[in-house]
């Protein structure tokens, strides 16, 4: 009774091996690249991490002592402070500030729209070493046009502590609150406009209108453009080295910075592997609670 | 009243950029005078003829380009097919949803975690200030980028379409060159263009992956801020030259832009 089952069975497998090779052929090529691109790295990172490995020498198996020494090191924690409050203030205000002006524009002027959305295609496409060293210029101490606007000449933000942190927040906002924008815009335009209307005849305030009828409309929008932006916020490099390198003393270096200096200009290869798993773990954990809870309300692919 | 807050808005949205090329254009005592010169008496090449001539501006130019052409085309190209496999090949399902969700989310990888392996074995394999090395170590960034995209924009073909190619007898191959590219040329120049600007932009791999034969305009850039004075005259023009073309390209282009922008994240 089983022969013929079995037989018939062949065929279909046969032709299942060969439409998952045909798969392999159209995906594979990326999934290849990407694995030996990013994930191989991240292994290789991971043994490194094992080992005392300094000046471009891989000296003894330490285990996890390089991590240790990370959680030990007050840098590794100023480190993260510092990242945590750049992307806080950095997506914060790219939000509300995009967000606000998206709603303005949409509202109000469309005659205009083309006009605004031109003028702020053009920090998107603005290498951030470019943001960085424009930003100092504009602030240079001594012949800064901002230096005169603000009357503050002879005054360095990039140098000064609490200001310096600021300034790269001020370039990564220049930058990505166009992001936001774009984002926003199209999807508020994407509102049937009689929703508005009918909640306006209801007699429903300005700020209601926009709070209960036209966020919810644009909420899967507005999720969408915070983690791609969180997910980019986490790792800015540019802007700091061009704006500040990290000073004064270390109160504008991010993780990515001090990974960078620690591997890469000091060569404690161990030590910058070691911080750069727990990074990626973090963001890991972070990104990936993020997507399951967006991913049960929205469909994301 | 918002319409004259908005345009305020946008004035000062564009200054930075502004005063980057003016000061490109000012003459040495103009930049380093105070009160700072809005209307500068008289402008000149002076600072790009500067860069021609004494900082190697045409290799550094010539490297990026190498390297976004290439690296744009791979990613686009790669892209594609794999966004056809995951869109159309849907066998089988889960996996391809459990690939998409992991391509998305190697966008959170942080650069520099792959970077110092890669510096490690870039030295190893002599692939360090090669365009080879640079061009592979730059999939990194558009790839998956493309590949979301991608998967967006064929989605949004029609299955009949595909499905008649295929009924006629086409090969998946087949279907993709010539039935699915040119009905997603739109959504192929937007990848394309969005790729380049990750590339051409891009500075942290650039300058520890390059040298001196193959180093990129960001790093010429970056080069300049010592801790000593600036020398802002070459450094505006330097600036100037690198957001020049994808500017102009991304204004010519807005809407492919803002659709690639928007895509996915505001749905039709």
């Amino acid at each position: 009774v089983g022969e013929p089952v079995s037989v018939s069975r062949l065929p279909r497998n046969l032709s299942r091996l060969s439409k998952g090779a045909e798969h392999l052929l159209f995906v594979g090529p990326a999934v290849f690249l990407l694995l030996a691109i990013v994930i191989f790295p991240l292994v290789y990172t991971f043994v490194a991490s094992l080992y005392n490995w300094d000046l471009g020498q891989m000296l003894d198996f330490v285990g996890f002592g390089n991590y240790l020494n990370q959680f030990r090191d007050p840098n590794f924690w100023l480190a993260m402070f510092v990242t945590l409050q750049m992307t806080v203030l950095s997506v914060g205000l790219e939000f509300v500030i995009g967000l606000g002006l998206a709603i303005l524009v949409n509202r109000e002027l469309r005659a205009l729209q083309p006009v605004i959305r031109t003028a702020l295609l053009i920090p998107l496409f603005t290498a951030p070493v470019v943001v960085g060293s424009t930003f100092r210029m504009l602030l240079d101490p001594q012949f800064g046009v901002l230096q005169f606007v603000f009357n503050i000449r002879g005054f360095a933000p990039t140098a000064t502590d609490p200001f310096a942190l600021l300034t790269v927040v001020a370039g990564d906002v220049w930058q990505w609150t166009p992001f936001m924008f774009i984002i926003f815009l199209a999807a508020l335009q994407g509102v049937p406009r009689d929703t508005i209307e009918a909640a306006r005849v209801d007699g429903a305030s300005g700020w209601q209108q926009t709070r209960f009828v036209l966020l919810p409309q644009i909420a899967y929008a507005i999720v969408v453009a915070l983690l791609l932006r969180l997910m980019d916020a986490l790792k800015i490099f540019d802007v700091i080295v061009t704006l500040t390198r990290g000073g004064p003393g270390r109160s504008t270096e991010d993780a990515t910075f001090a990974i960078y200096r620690l591997g890469l200009e000091n060569f404690y290869t161990g030590d910058a592997a070691a911080f750069s798993w727990i990074l990626v773990v973090i963001l890991s954990v972070l990104v990936g609670i993020l997507f399951r809870q967006i991913h049960g309300r929205y469909k994301l692919v | 009243v918002i319409g004259a807050i908005l345009i305020i808005f946008a004035a000062v949205y564009l200054f930075p950029t502004f005063w980057m090329v003016l000061t490109s254009l000012k003459k040495r005592a103009d930049i380093f005078t105070w009160p700072p010169t809005f209307l500068p008496s008289s402008i000149g090449l002076q600072h790009y003829v500067e860069l021609v001539q004494n900082r190697d501006l045409l290799p550094h130019l010539i490297s990026s380009l190498i390297v976004t052409a290439a690296g744009a085309l791979i990613a686009t190209t790669l892209g594609t097919l794999a966004a056809y496999g995951l869109v159309r090949l849907r066998w089988p399902r889960e996996l391809n949803r459990q690939l998409s969700l992991w391509v998305l989310s190697l966008r959170m990888m942080p650069p520099i975690s792959a970077l110092i392996p890669m510096v490690i074995l870039w030295g190893h394999l002599h692939l360090v200030d090669s365009y080879l090395g640079l061009i592979l170590a730059y999939i990194f960034f558009p790839l998956p980028l493309a590949i979301w995209l991608m998967q967006i924009f064929l989605s949004s073909i029609p299955e009949e379409i595909t499905e008649a190619a295929q009924v006629e007898g086409a090969s998946h191959f087949q279907t993709l060159l010539r039935v699915v590219v040119p009905l997603a040329r739109p959504g192929l120049a937007t990848t394309m263009l969005l790729s380049a600007n990750l590339i051409w932009n891009e500075f942290l791999f650039a300058s520890q992956l390059s040298g001196s034969k193959t180093a990129t305009l960001p790093v010429l850039i970056a080069g300049f801020l010592g801790d000593r004075a600036m020398d802002w005259g070459p450094l505006a023009a330097a600036g100037t030259i690198s957001v020049l073309p994808m500017v102009l390209i991304a204004v010519i282009a807005q809407r492919h832009i803002v659709a690639g922008l928007t895509l996915g994240a505001v749905k039709d």
